[in-house]
């Protein structure tokens, strides 16, 4: 099948990228989180309700919405994290990408873990600059904004659009659709998949070695 | 039968947009009160439409049921083009509309064909709507699905509302918003159902659309249109009610945001910018203090004054200062002009016997005072006499007046309140041991004194100075030597002859005051900092004995009626002593 791409090309400076990056993220997390499920009866279930919490960013003239969860915001901020400084490692002046993958579970024969499918990939492409000086940082701080408000704009005319979302399945499975270990919330299955240029590309060796570390797992 | 569900369903529906339209206004209006908001999950099946928590205004709540005014059984449906304005009204009362969020049912031909009442009222909506909103909505026409399930749809206006709540923080509004103060501008909202009002938003506008549900009563839209210009440009009540010259003021898009990131202009400031913009605030002036002074553009550079640190330096003012003849200096400045140091200040103690009698202190007073006796007091007393153009002496002294030795031959003149004794202790060498210390920069003392030195002589210590000179460098032997050479020891003899005639003088007066000579002469050959510290001392012991100088007034008031002999009264001062 085939996934839905969204790809985001953004300049910035690189002390700016955590919250751009969780800007765009939270705001499509924000729309593809439902609220808890609670079944009564196997096919009877109530849905709980989401929260929303205002974030100012710091290096950015911007707000965003992002659920009332603390759990799901550690999770974001810690794959985030994990990218801004792999990126941001190599002077200033690197570039790679991070994406938000949502995808649903397909069961498979024992031996093997289930299968992920992406239904949905959303990519920024991050590129960093180095500004001289402070009126530059400034104009940078409101341009980005800017690209930020853009994307928001984006973000919900693609949420509105009567495109393909995994159906809600019965309680069994509701966990090859839904990540069910937030205590609030309810999102799709994500992931997060990032490179960065300076990282040594995946070679053919490296994803043998991981397919049959993954299958020896089980 | 199959009629039955579609009402069944459209009630339904018409249930959801009513509620969604009634969320939709809180969203927008919260967004814009200026503080960040944060809504709890509930995990538990809040009661909560569309799954999400949006707190209930209730102002907003009402202002929301006013404008669609729904009787009892309504169709919301009719009411539909629902709108919310946010407008922004500045301190000055100019006002401009930031952006019109609008609800709104298209009615497309397939759709509703089981509602043939409301079908007429909506294809006005319609038609209204084709005209106010722009291109956006007409070309980006998709076809979608007709939803159908009433669970499908309540999705879906879970969806749009969550759109909603994202996009209100993305749209300019939002960021004035946060920044709104009563002392500059406001934001304010008006609900009202009519076509959106777009015209009111300037030139190059913008609209979004948020989203739309193609449902079987129509196409339910949501959209935004926002300004993208903030420039204000007052209406004409507002202009005659500020009665300004100035017509308009052109605020700047950044303008608030401006005054905001620096946190030194607060809301005030920018109000005065503004005004200043406007041409109003022309008087005020507004000193940046980052930026070093400069001199104007036709200024003599070279006829500046140029700063060192050590003008920032308050001079220390020694203790009791007030106790101290002020005119002093300028005395002294303008007897040892031309001479530096020491010199100066031996130099004039010699004088002053002989050229200015009161410039040099008590005993000499004292001494000029018995000269005087005869001629000034035939019926007083000549101790009151003494004491009283002590007083003068004082009283003259805190006038600038150079004409020192009027005073002595005007003993009536002293009537002021201030108690004498406090002035009686001047010793005279202070103020030129004081010129000593002049080499002594951290001294407080020679920084007060240096401006009373004249030019000549600053120009000349500016040449001793050499600057760049490393303490161990030759230049300043040389200068060493030069200053040696300027300011060459008087001879020895010389003001030990001098000083012996003081103090004969002195004792010929009287004889409690020669101890206290004694100490000056020997401060004189002492450094100059152990004579300041013979200084602090007496003030000190004065200052501590005061309620004795107070006895000896009273004392001496008593006398003068008493008529008593001056023997006693000296011997109240050598107590003082």
């Amino acid at each position: 099948m085939n996934a839905r791409s969204q790809v985001f090309d953004l300049t910035m400076e690189g002390r700016q990228v955590d919250e751009a990056v969780a800007s765009i993220f939270h705001t499509v997390l924000f729309h593809r989180c439902l609220g808890k499920y609670m079944y009564t009866g196997d096919a009877q279930y109530s849905i709980g309700t989401v929260g929303y919490t205002d974030v100012d960013c710091d290096f950015i003239d911007f707000t965003y919405v992002c659920c009332t969860s603390d759990s799901l915001q550690r999770t974001v901020k810690r794959a985030i994290n994990v990218f801004s400084e792999k990126l941001r490692s190599n002077e200033g002046c690197g570039s790679g990408q991070i994406s938000l993958e949502f995808f649903k579970k397909k069961k498979s024969r024992w031996p093997f873990t289930p299968e992920c499918i992406p239904w949905e990939v959303w990519t920024i492409h991050l590129d960093l600059i180095k500004h001289e000086n402070e009126d530059e940082r400034q104009m940078c701080r409101e341009n980005v904004a800017d690209l930020l408000t853009d994307k928001v704009i984006y973000i919900t005319e693609i949420m509105n659009r009567h495109d393909y979302v995994p159906k809600t399945p019965s309680q069994s499975e509701l966990d090859l659709i839904f990540d069910t270990t937030y205590p609030d919330v309810q999102p799709y299955l994500f992931k997060f998949v990032s490179s960065t240029s300076n990282s040594a590309a995946p070679s053919m060796g490296n994803a043998m070695k991981k397919m049959i570390k993954e299958t020896l797992a089980l | 039968m199959s009629t039955q569900r579609i009402n069944a369903a459209e009630k339904d529906l018409e249930k959801f947009i009513k509620f969604l339209a009634l969320k939709s206004t809180q969203v927008v209006v919260q967004s814009r009160l200026g503080e960040k908001i944060q809504t709890k999950c509930n995990p538990l099946a809040g009661n909560d439409w569309f799954n999400i928590v949006v707190e209930d205004h209730p102002d907003v709540h009402a202002e929301t049921k006013k404008a669609l005014a729904l009787s009892p059984g309504e169709n919301i449906l009719k009411r539909l083009p629902l709108c919310v304005e946010i407008s922004l009204k500045t301190a000055e009362g100019d006002q401009m509309i930031l952006e019109v969020w609008s609800l709104d049912l298209q009615v497309t031909g397939g759709a509703g064909g089981a509602n043939g009442g409301t079908q007429s009222k909506n294809k006005d909506v319609v038609t209204n709507e084709k005209a106010g909103l722009n291109q956006n909505i007409n070309t980006s026409q998709p076809e979608t699905p007709c939803l159908k399930t009433a669970h499908a749809i309540y999705n879906r206006m879970g969806m749009l509302l969550k759109s909603l709540i994202s996009l209100t923080r993305a749209t300019p509004a939002y960021k004035l918003s946060r920044r709104q103060c009563p002392d500059s501008y406001s934001i304010y909202y008006r609900i009202y159902v009519e076509k959106p009002q777009v015209h009111a938003l300037g030139e190059g506008h913008k609209t979004v659309r948020i989203g739309n549900l193609n449902t079987i009563v129509g196409n339910l839209v949501m959209s935004v249109s926002y300004r993208t210009k903030m420039t204000i440009t007052p209406s004409a009540t507002a202009a005659q009610a500020r009665t300004r010259e100035s017509n308009t003021i052109m605020i700047d898009s950044n303008h608030f945001k401006h005054c905001e990131n620096n946190s030194k202009q607060n809301a005030g400031t920018a109000n005065n910018k503004k005004g200043s913009a406007g041409g109003l605030g022309g008087d005020k002036k507004i000193i940046d203090i980052e930026k070093p002074l400069r001199p104007g553009a036709f200024t003599d550079v070279g006829k500046l004054r140029q700063y060192t640190e050590d003008d920032f330096v308050l001079p220390e003012t020694p203790p009791f200062e007030w106790l101290l003849r002020k005119p002093r200096h300028e005395s002294t400045g303008s007897t040892g002009t031309g001479y530096g140091g020491s010199i100066e200040s031996l130099n004039r103690k010699c004088e002053s016997p002989q050229t200015s009698p009161l410039g040099n202190g008590h005993q000499h007073n004292i001494n000029n005072n018995a000269a005087n006796n005869n001629n000034n007091c035939s019926a007083t007393n000549n101790n009151v006499t003494a004491f009283k153009s002590l007083e003068n002496d004082e009283n003259l002294q805190q006038q600038p007046a150079p004409a020192a030795q009027l005073s002595q031959k005007s003993p009536n003149n002293s009537t002021h309140s201030q108690s004498p004794v406090k002035s009686l202790f001047i010793p005279a060498p202070i103020n030129s041991n004081l010129h000593n210390s002049r080499q002594q920069a951290s001294s407080p003392q020679s920084i007060t004194l240096a401006h009373h030195l004249s030019s000549e002589d600053e120009n000349l210590l500016k040449e001793l100075n050499f600057p760049f000179a490393s303490p161990t460098s030759h230049v300043n032997d040389l200068a060493k030597f030069y200053r040696d050479c300027y300011h060459a020891p008087p001879l020895k003899g010389l003001s030990e002859i001098q000083a012996e005639t003081c103090s004969q003088a002195a004792n010929s007066v009287a004889n409690n005051q020669q101890q206290q000579h004694q100490t000056l002469s020997s401060c004189n050959s002492k450094g100059e900092y152990s004579f300041v510290d013979d200084l602090s001392k007496q003030l000190e012991q004065f200052e501590t004995s005061l309620e004795d100088y107070d006895k000896l007034v009273s004392q001496f008031n008593n006398l003068q009626t008493s008529s008593s002999t001056g023997s006693r009264s000296s011997g109240g001062l050598q107590m003082s002593n």
